[in-house]
This record gives C-alpha cells, sequence and structure tokens, in this order.
C-alpha cells in the first residue's frame, strides 16, 4: 500500500494509530505485521527514542526487522536449517540460501541488541562478566545472546572467517567456540596489490588482486558448501548456486534502484534510519529471502511514488553527508537530520554485499572475487579510494565517519579515511563516536555534527 | 660487506630464510624512549612499538620492514609505513586444521623470497637454507641450555638479542648468575615482551617466585620446533615451513587451542604453580583469553595490563605479591 500521507516522521504511539487508520484504508500486512508498540513492550524501548518513517512500506520494514528471532524459532520449527554465518557480511549466506529447506543469519546482528533493548537484555553485563569488557567492539553482545538461546535458535552449523578481519571478532567467536560452540573458521587473506609478475585478477570493485586470493578463497568456499550440504542433506549444485546469486542480484538491484533515489532525489523520500535498515537487509535478507524483496518492493514503490510527487523531507537544501561505519546507537541516524544533514551515500561496512555478483564466472569464483571486496579486508587506502567515488557519485558535501567504541580497525583507519578524504575530496570531513546508548555523548556529537554541516554550508556559499 | 638488513616482528618469519638469502631478517625489540608515551586509545602499545621501530629503520637506512597480519593492528601497521615498497606485508593465515592454510604459508615464504631478492638479497639454493637451519638449530639448542643458568630477565635478553642478530650466532652472556633455586615456579604467559618490559620478571623473582617458563610471544613459547635432520636434506622448505607455521603455538590461531594444549604440557612439565598473564593494552587477543585462562588453568593467575609507567608498576607489583602469597 502507498502511503496516502505525506512523509513524516512519527514515534512509535504515533505509529501505532496511524496503523489503524491505514488498516481502516485497507492496508493488508503480512503475518509479522502488527503495531510497532508491541515489540517496546517485548524489551526494544530504545524504538521510543526513535523516529520513523510514516508509511506502509516503512511499517513492514520495521516488522520485517523486529521480528527476526520470532521468525527463525518459526523457520527452525517447520524443519529449516540454520547456518550462524559470522563476519564476512553478505557472501557466505548465499551458500545456504541456495538450498530449498535453509536459510542463514548472522549472530553479529546481535551487536545491535544493547542499543535497541537499552541494555536490559543483560548481553554487556553478562560480556563484562566473562571478561570481554568496553575495550571490545559492541559485538561481544553475541556471546551472551548466543549461549542465552533466547535471541535465537542454535544454529546447525556455524561459519566464521578469520585472518584479514577484525580482532575483536576474532577473539569473541574463539570465547564462544571455548564455551563449546563449534565453528567452521575459515580464512579470508589480506587482500593486496599483486606482486611484480603475478597474475592478476580484477574485483567487481576495479580494484586489481593477486588470482591466488581468488583461488584461495574458492577454496574455502567449496569447503563451506561442503559442510552446507552435509547440514542440510540436499546437494548444493552449480545451478541452485548461480539461482541463488541471481535472485542476491536482484535484491542488490533493488537496493541500487533504491539508494540513488534516495541519495539524488532533490529531497530525501527517505530517512536515514530506515535506508540505513534497508541496507542491512542485503547481507543475510534478515533470515528470509522471499520476503526481504516483498519489503524492498514496497519501499521502492513508495519512494518511485514520493519523487514523483515532489514529496520528500526537508527543503532540499540540507547538507549531503556520506556516512562511513555503522552506528551502535540507531538514534545517530535520526540526529544527522535534526542537525540539518541528510544521508547521500553509505559505507556501513559491507559495500560489498551491495555490488553485483559477477554471473559469467562460475558461482564459487564470483563469490570469492565478492568476499575479497570486502572493505574490511583490504587497506584503509583502498577503502578511502571507494568512499571517495562514492562521495563525489552523490555530490557529498561532507563525510562523517563513524567510529566505533572499541573496534580495532577504527583506531587506525579511521583517522586514516578522513585524512585522506580531506585531501583527495577537498570537502569537510569529521569523525565521531556512537557507543550503543548515546544520551550520555549527545550533545558533543551534536556539536561535531553540526560543526562539520556548518563547514560544508560555508564551502557551498563559498564563504 | 655488511648483510642488507630488514626489521621483522613476528616469531612466525623465520630468520633462516634470510640467512639462506644472504640478508638478515632482524627483530627489533628496543624501542626507543619516545615509542613508550601513551598510544592512541585503541592501538596496542605492542603494535604501536613495532610501527615505530620500523619507522626508525626505514629513515636509518634499512633495507626493508616485514610485517605480518597476525591481528589487525600489525596489518594496520604496515599500512602506515613508508616508503611503501620497501615493506612486505605476511599472509600469516590464522586457521590451520586443513591443508590450505600451511600450503598458503609455504606460498608466502616464496613471495617473501621474492621481496627479499629485489631488495638486495641472493636467490636462495636448497643447500644454503639446509645449511643455515643447521646452524640456527644449534644454536637455539644452545640457547635453551642456558635457561637453566639464568636468571629470568637474562635468559629474555638472550632470546631478543638472538633474534635481534638473526644470523644464527649466540650473543655472548654475561657473568654468570644465581638463578633463583627456591620459591613457586611462575609461568608467564601472554603478549610480547620488549626490552623495556623486562623488569616484570625481575619483579617476579623479587618477590620470592621462580620463573619457570617464559611463554611470553618473546618467550620460548614461539620459538619452532627443532628440525629433522633427514628433511633438511629431502625438503628443507617444506620442513622450515612445518617447524614454524605447524607447530608455533599462538593466540590469534583459529582454533587456538594449540596454545592451550601447549600451556597444558608445560606448565605440567615445568610445575608451574602460578602463572602470570602479560596483556599489552587494546590487545583484544590476550584480553579475551584472560577470563578463560584464570578458570581454565590448574593454578592461580594474576592478569596484568603491561603499563610501562609509574602505575603500571606499582599495580603489576601489587598483583604479582598477591599471587605469590596465594601460592607460597
Ligand atoms: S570491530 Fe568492527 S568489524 Fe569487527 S565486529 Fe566490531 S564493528 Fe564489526
Ligand atoms: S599484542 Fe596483540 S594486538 Fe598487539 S600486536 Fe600482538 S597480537 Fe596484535
Amino acid at each position: 500500500m502507498i502511503s496516502p500521507f505525506p512523509p513524516q516522521c512519527i514515534g512509535v504511539a504515533d505509529w501505532d494509530l496511524l496503523r489503524e487508520r491505514l488498516l481502516g484504508l485497507g492496508l493488508v500486512e503480512p503475518w509479522y505485521g502488527g503495531p510497532l508498540g508491541r515489540h517496546v513492550e517485548q524489551g526494544d524501548s530504545r524504538l521510543l527514542r526513535l523516529s520513523f518513517d510514516n508509511s506502509p512500506a516503512a511499517l513492514r520494514l520495521w516488522n520485517f526487522l523486529l521480528s527476526e528471532e520470532e521468525r527463525l524459532f518459526a523457520a527452525r520449527a517447520q524443519g529449516y536449517r540454520i547456518v550462524g554465518t559470522m563476519k564476512d557480511l553478505g557472501i557466505v549466506p548465499l551458500l545456504a540460501y541456495a538450498l530449498p529447506k535453509a536459510l542463514a543469519f548472522y549472530p553479529d546482528g546481535a551487536w545491535w541488541i544493547p542499543c535497541v533493548m537499552e541494555l536490559s537484555a543483560g548481553l554487556l553485563r553478562f560480556a563484562d562478566e566473562i571478561g570481554l569488557d568496553e575495550s571490545f567492539c559492541p559485538v561481544r553482545a553475541m556471546v551472551g545472546a548466543f549461549l542465552g538461546e533466547g535471541h535465537f535458535p542454535r544454529p546447525d552449523l556455524v561459519t566464521c572467517s578469520v585472518g584479514a578481519t577484525c580482532d575483536d571478532f576474532s577473539a569473541i567467536a574463539q570465547r564462544l567456540n571455548g564455551f563449546g560452540v563449534p565453528i567452521l573458521w575459515w580464512e579470508m587473506p589480506h587482500v593486496r596489490a599483486p606482486d611484480p609478475g603475478e597474475e592478476e585478477a580484477r574485483l567487481p570493485s576495479g580494484q586489481t588482486v593477486p588470482a591466488a586470493l581468488v583461488r584461495q578463497v574458492e577454496a574455502e568456499f567449496a569447503r563451506i558448501a561442503r559442510h552446507v550440504e552435509e547440514v542440510c542433506g540436499e546437494a548444493l549444485t552449480g545451478e541452485r548456486l548461480a539461482a541463488a546469486i541471481e535472485r542476491a542480484n536482484g535484491i542488490r538491484a533493488q537496493l541500487e534502484e533504491l539508494r540513488s533515489a534516495v541519495f539524488f532525489a532533490p529531497r530525501a523520500p527517505l530517512p536515514a534510519l530506515e535506508v540505513l535498515i534497508a541496507e542491512m537487509l542485503a547481507i543475510h535478507y534478515c533470515s528470509d529471502r522471499d520476503e526481504t524483496e516483498a519489503v524492498l518492493a514496497d519501499l521502492l514503490a513508495e519512494t518511485r511514488r514520493r519523487v514523483a510527487s515532489g514529496l520528500g523531507y526537508g527543503d532540499g537544501f540540507e547538507v549531503r553527508v556520506f556516512w562511513v561505519n555503522p552506528v551502535a546507537d540507531l538514534t545517530a541516524m535520526n540526529l544527522l537530520e535534526s542537525c540539518g544533514g541528510r544521508l547521500c551515500g553509505t559505507d556501513f561496512m559491507f559495500c560489498h554485499a551491495l555490488d553485483p555478483i559477477p554471473v559469467d564466472r562460475p558461482p564459487l569464483t564470483a563469490l570469492a572475487l565478492m568476499a575479497l571486496s570486502d572493505p574490511l579486508a583490504g587497506t584503509a587506502a583502498e577503502r578511502a579510494r571507494r568512499v571517495a567515488a562514492g562521495a563525489r557519485r552523490f555530490r557529498a558535501e561532507a563525510v562523517l565517519v563513524s567510529r566505533i567504541p572499541g573496534a580495532s580497525h577504527c583506531a587506525y583507519e579511521g583517522e586514516f579515511i578522513a585524512e585522506r578524504l580531506r585531501s583527495d575530496l577537498g570537502i569537510p570531513v569529521a569523525e565521531i563516536e556512537v557507543p550503543p546508548l548515546s544520551d550520555s555523548v549527545r550533545p558533543i556529537l551534536r556539536t561535531r555534527i553540526e560543526a562539520v554541516l556548518e563547514a560544508a554550508r560555508k564551502r557551498r556559499s563559498g564563504r | 660487506m655488511d648483510l642488507p638488513e630488514f626489521a621483522c616482528f613476528s616469531p612466525f618469519i623465520p630468520a633462516e630464510w634470510g640467512a639462506a638469502h644472504g640478508v638478515r631478517l632482524t627483530r627489533l625489540a628496543r624501542p626507543p624512549a619516545a615509542a613508550q608515551r601513551a598510544p592512541r586509545e585503541g592501538r596496542c602499545t605492542y603494535a604501536v612499538s613495532a610501527l615505530e621501530l620500523a619507522q626508525g629503520f626505514l629513515a636509518a637506512g634499512g633495507a626493508g620492514a616485514v610485517f605480518t597480519t597476525s591481528c589487525d593492528q600489525m596489518r594496520r601497521s604496515a599500512e602506515l609505513l613508508a616508503p611503501a615498497e620497501r615493506v612486505f606485508l605476511f599472509n600469516l593465515p590464522h586457521t590451520w586444521e586443513t591443508p590450505l592454510p600451511h600450503r598458503l604459508f609455504r606460498q608466502e615464504l616464496l613471495r617473501l623470497s621474492g621481496f627479499l631478492c629485489r631488495a638486495g638479497g641472493r636467490a636462495f639454493a636448497e643447500e644454503d637454507l639446509a645449511a643455515a637451519m643447521r646452524r640456527f638449530d644449534g644454536a637455539r639448542r644452545e640457547l635453551l641450555a642456558r635457561r637453566e643458568t639464568s636468571r629470568a630477565a637474562t635468559f629474555a635478553r638472550l632470546l631478543l638479542a638472538f633474534h635481534e642478530r638473526a644470523d644464527g650466532s649466540l650473543p655472548e652472556t654475561a657473568a654468570q648468575e644465581a638463578r633463583p633455586a627456591r620459591g613457586p615456579g611462575v609461568a608467564v604467559l601472554g603478549g610480547p615482551l620488549l626490552e623495556r618490559d623486562l623488569w616484570l620478571l625481575d619483579l617476579i623473582e623479587e618477590s620470592g617466585g621462580r620463573v619457570v617458563l617464559n611463554a611470553t610471544d618473546t618467550g620460548e613459547r614461539t620459538l619452532p620446533r627443532f628440525f629433522e635432520r633427514s628433511r633438511l636434506v629431502a625438503d628443507p622448505l617444506g620442513e622450515l615451513a612445518d617447524a614454524y607455521f605447524g607447530h608455533i603455538p599462538d593466540v590469534f590461531r583459529r582454533p587456538n587451542s594449540e596454545l592451550f594444549r601447549y600451556l597444558e604440557r608445560e606448565l605440567s612439565a615445568r610445575a608451574a604453580q602460578g602463572a602470570v598473564l602479560v596483556m599489552p593494552v587494546w590487545c583484544d587477543f590476550w584480553r579475551a583469553e584472560a577470563e578463560r585462562l584464570r578458570g581454565w588453568l590448574p593454578c592461580p593467575l594474576a592478569a596484568i595490563d603491561l603499563a610501562d609507567d609509574a602505575n603500571g608498576r606499582q599495580r603489576a607489583r601489587t598483583r604479582i605479591q598477591a599471587l605469590l602469597e596465594t601460592i607460597s
């Protein structure tokens, strides 16, 4: 259903009233639909502090996201095999989704539980107790979520990429393993430039890498595929994988259209927060591929209609901001807009889950090429290059590099990327750090965001 | 003529490999005083020291620097070094349970060979490699024998000097000194101990303990296994790769079960009654294992944040004394 109302940001309580009106106007919801307020009653209290888009498409998006745990338990009850894929963001899940009764999800998603449940789940407290203190990134919440089993069912297979990933995740996954969770570790090599005379391969991002790395990752995927087959009792044929890639590309195409429409429109047809959530669907389809396609189709329809009618947020003069890294506290995305910015380009650390997968190669080769495009596996210089290209493409006027508390990579690449962008793009760049509950540092965040937006406005007016 | 020198920082980079190429892969362990200032939040103190040592080394005309991908911090440190052409980042696999990472390690050695040759080394010959391996192996046996007659800090210093010389020769030993003969046996494990950190070992001994095992990243845990003589003829490179990658237990490896197996074996063999875990500030790998080790080790554990300032030393002193009181 297309929204009968102009775009407006509303809170949870208003959403529940609006939903009643929409039902009266003919809104039909999927089985996981319902009032957003019920999620608050179930503990997702951070929702009370968020502002949401008022379209039926956004309601569906949020209900889809917030029902993931419930849907995972339901899938288990229906006999689905569940693969917990850790760390690689967007590639290994395709191996599971290639099979008819299998699905994949990222236990890493527990990253957001402390924010969404405002610490009430006790996951960070548990992490503290087992020695995973604040020097680790918020993904430390995963151990409690895993062991508690209330947040998601115990997967039938757990994979984890290590090597050129981050120390936080590797260390935390190892602790999980120490608690008796079997993990299929696989090697993600550091992505480098070829040495003189070394055979080369080209990634979809345009980067040239040694062909040996592609073969190596492909061999690892073949190994994981064998385990997935074993767990699911079905053959992972080339045809099935090719079909899974085609579906993935369809979803990536939906997201590409959505991002372009939102970032290029004169007025932002969707708020930053909904864009972040929509992009996240790419990595494991929020545990349901069919629904992901449907949710994105609704969002696209709403966006197209708003763009065509000149509807959107703000007056079109907001500062165009490219955002680097996901935020541990979702309210930060609302904050950007309340400071006078709008989202025009993102690198939430999974841009390789948004790029189209090549279809002119054997499926495992294609997946290896995508895995090697993971911005965390390569150099900060390459990541900065991609961010700069994205910022140029979406005509960003400022860049916000959001640091993740405790994250091993942020202490190195944050400053590096910020400096590189300042010199390459000549636009204002600021680093901010967003903790899972940012209320206490909100004035500082606001000041920093406002300062960078102000600098961009001055630059715009030539002052 | 002096051999071209390359700075390196990982026990997984075999110095024999450098020797076979006519170069020295010297492991630096004495950071300048400036490197001891508080680093940026989130950066491991060891990685920061390695970066500063490498920067100084390259600026002073060193032939190159070799870093590994053993952790995110070292991998990213390598990128901050200039000039990039003189920096080699060794892709050190973290997994080890399948044949692939072992193959990769060997391939990386060959890639390193190319780098060394481009930077002034000579192409390696198998006989040269085998000869270097024999020399280093013998030196390591002799080195380990000195453990029994040296104080802990002296032995640690010997190891550092051996790695720094990186030519298979043994450093001079200072005048014989008495190793504590009595006191509870303490195993020291954890991250690297640089020259500036060796006060910690003295502190344990001055407090009445006896260091029976140095299982830190710069201690005996990270020495390769002894070489099999027959394999030195048949396949020296394969033997080298296996002795290092196939056997050094480390905290970053996945899974890190071999580290626990090593500790189980060695703590019992050395009759350790207590353990000290050294955690470089902001090292995720060692910090994450601290609580697990506490529950798993058969003896009490004192976990220490390695900070070389007055407060850090005082905290370490208090913890070590408390540990020794518990186990005495
Ligand atoms: S450190 Fe960064 S990449 Fe690693 S789990 Fe945390 S947020 Fe993700
Ligand atoms: S001490 Fe830890 S973080 Fe530091 S270099 Fe070693 S493994 Fe990396």
